[in-house]
């Protein structure tokens, strides 16, 4: 087939509708609010919320994950509409509410270590915290990434962190209000770890799940 | 209305999104025509070229959803080329690490084997050459010897493509005809 040959078919072709990355990434965060309400429903809140809620930490740390996830959700699909005029910069804007949580987390356990050290002591694995990730990762961030693949994702390594950083995101949002566990060994071992190892698969594994 | 080249592709653009076929055989047309200028020096085997455009041109047919009206279109355009030339560069380097590994495998393999048959099957084949027509024998030269493509060789010898594809495979045939009783 030349290329004539090959216009003529292609421009023969239904048109489509015209996708906005914005109303992509609402969608995502739509579905995956819905599921959290689900969860929550069946789970129940954590006991303590209301006390937890005076805490200025607490609410911080909701309003960085929460943040999070909302800024990578925009940014995985706004990433993913072609464009030569971005600025190098701008796909790491998605990672910053998640560093500053994790600065404060680290700061926050060298600070207890120093001063506190018999508050910190080895928890076991909890399958609560893993079972709720891999939820959120397969739900909402497959949903996600669905989302962005339905685009044009021309960096598919920061499309697919961004996606998965918005599933990990949510899950830890998530067991903020379900899980009444604050311990500081726990909160880096099994929400801190998985959040960064499943960022950084979503990062490896962008251009082949997001291929198109 | 019938698209001339002096409307802007963005405008062409946005007729083709609300339906209009011309508009977009011609935004078409013209990402060729771009594509061809920027990619030309970057890939030098023709073929591949053309394989690159046909990509390129169906990639943005795939993304044509994600171009908004009010968005400059050639960096949007551009975007998709770079990510199909990189993709291309990288299925490349991948092929030419297999090809690599490939001839090391073969070269350890022929070694290892009596030199003496490929001599034979070399003069065997260079005899069946010789009494070939002089036409026959000049598209094996061109097609399989020096490597050029149907369509160079076609361009060449003033032959159509297809009737190149034909004679060739014709000529093929008879040259493993002749080949094979020595081998048994």
């Amino acid at each position: 087939m030349n290329n004539q040959q090959l216009i003529d078919s292609l421009s023969r072709q239904d048109c489509q509708a015209v996708r906005s990355p914005w109303m992509a990434s609402l969608m995502g965060v739509g579905a995956s609010l819905f599921f959290f309400l689900a969860v929550s429903w069946y789970y129940g809140l954590r006991s303590d919320l209301a006390d937890q809620a005076l805490e200025p930490l607490f609410i911080t740390h909701l309003a960085l994950l929460g943040g999070s996830a909302l800024v990578s959700a925009a940014l995985a699909c706004y990433l993913a509409i072609p464009r030569m005029d971005l600025p190098r910069w701008l796909p790491s804007l998605g990672f910053l509410p998640l560093t500053i949580w994790v600065s404060s987390l680290l700061f926050q356990l060298a600070h207890t270590l120093l001063h506190y050290p018999e508050q910190i002591y080895p928890q076991p694995m909890d399958r609560f915290c893993i079972q709720s990730f891999m939820l959120f990762l397969v739900l909402p961030g497959a949903y996600m990434l669905f989302q962005v693949k339905r685009l044009a994702p021309v960096l598919p390594h920061w499309s697919g962190a961004l996606s998965v950083l918005f599933a990990t995101s949510m899950g830890n949002f998530a067991l903020m209000l379900l899980e009444s566990n604050d311990n500081l060994y726990h909160q880096t071992a099994w929400h801190l770890i998985p959040t960064i190892m499943f960022t950084l698969g979503g990062f490896f594994l962008g251009p082949k799940i997001l291929k198109w | 209305m019938s698209p001339t080249p002096t409307i802007p592709l963005e405008t062409l653009m946005a007729q083709a999104q609300a339906g209009d076929e011309l508009a977009y055989a011609e935004v078409l047309r013209q990402c060729e025509r771009l594509l061809h200028a920027l990619m030309r020096s970057k890939v030098s085997d023709s073929e591949g070229l053309n394989d690159l455009i046909q990509e390129c041109l169906i990639s943005i047919h795939k993304a044509r959803h994600t171009y908004q009206a009010n968005r400059p279109f050639k960096p949007w355009m551009f975007a998709i080329a770079n990510y199909r030339l990189k993709d291309h560069f990288r299925g490349a380097y991948r092929r030419l690490e297999l090809e690599k590994t490939f001839l090391d495998h073969l070269t350890l393999e022929k070694e290892t084997q009596d030199v003496t048959f490929y001599q034979l099957q070399r003069e065997q084949l260079s005899d069946i050459l010789e009494k070939l027509p002089s036409q026959q024998r000049q598209l094996v030269q061109l097609c399989k010897i020096e490597g050029y493509s149907i369509r160079e060789t076609s361009q060449k010898m003033g032959m159509s493509e297809s009737a190149v594809k034909v004679a060739l495979h014709r000529c093929l045939k008879k040259i493993t005809e002749q080949l094979s009783p020595a081998d048994e």
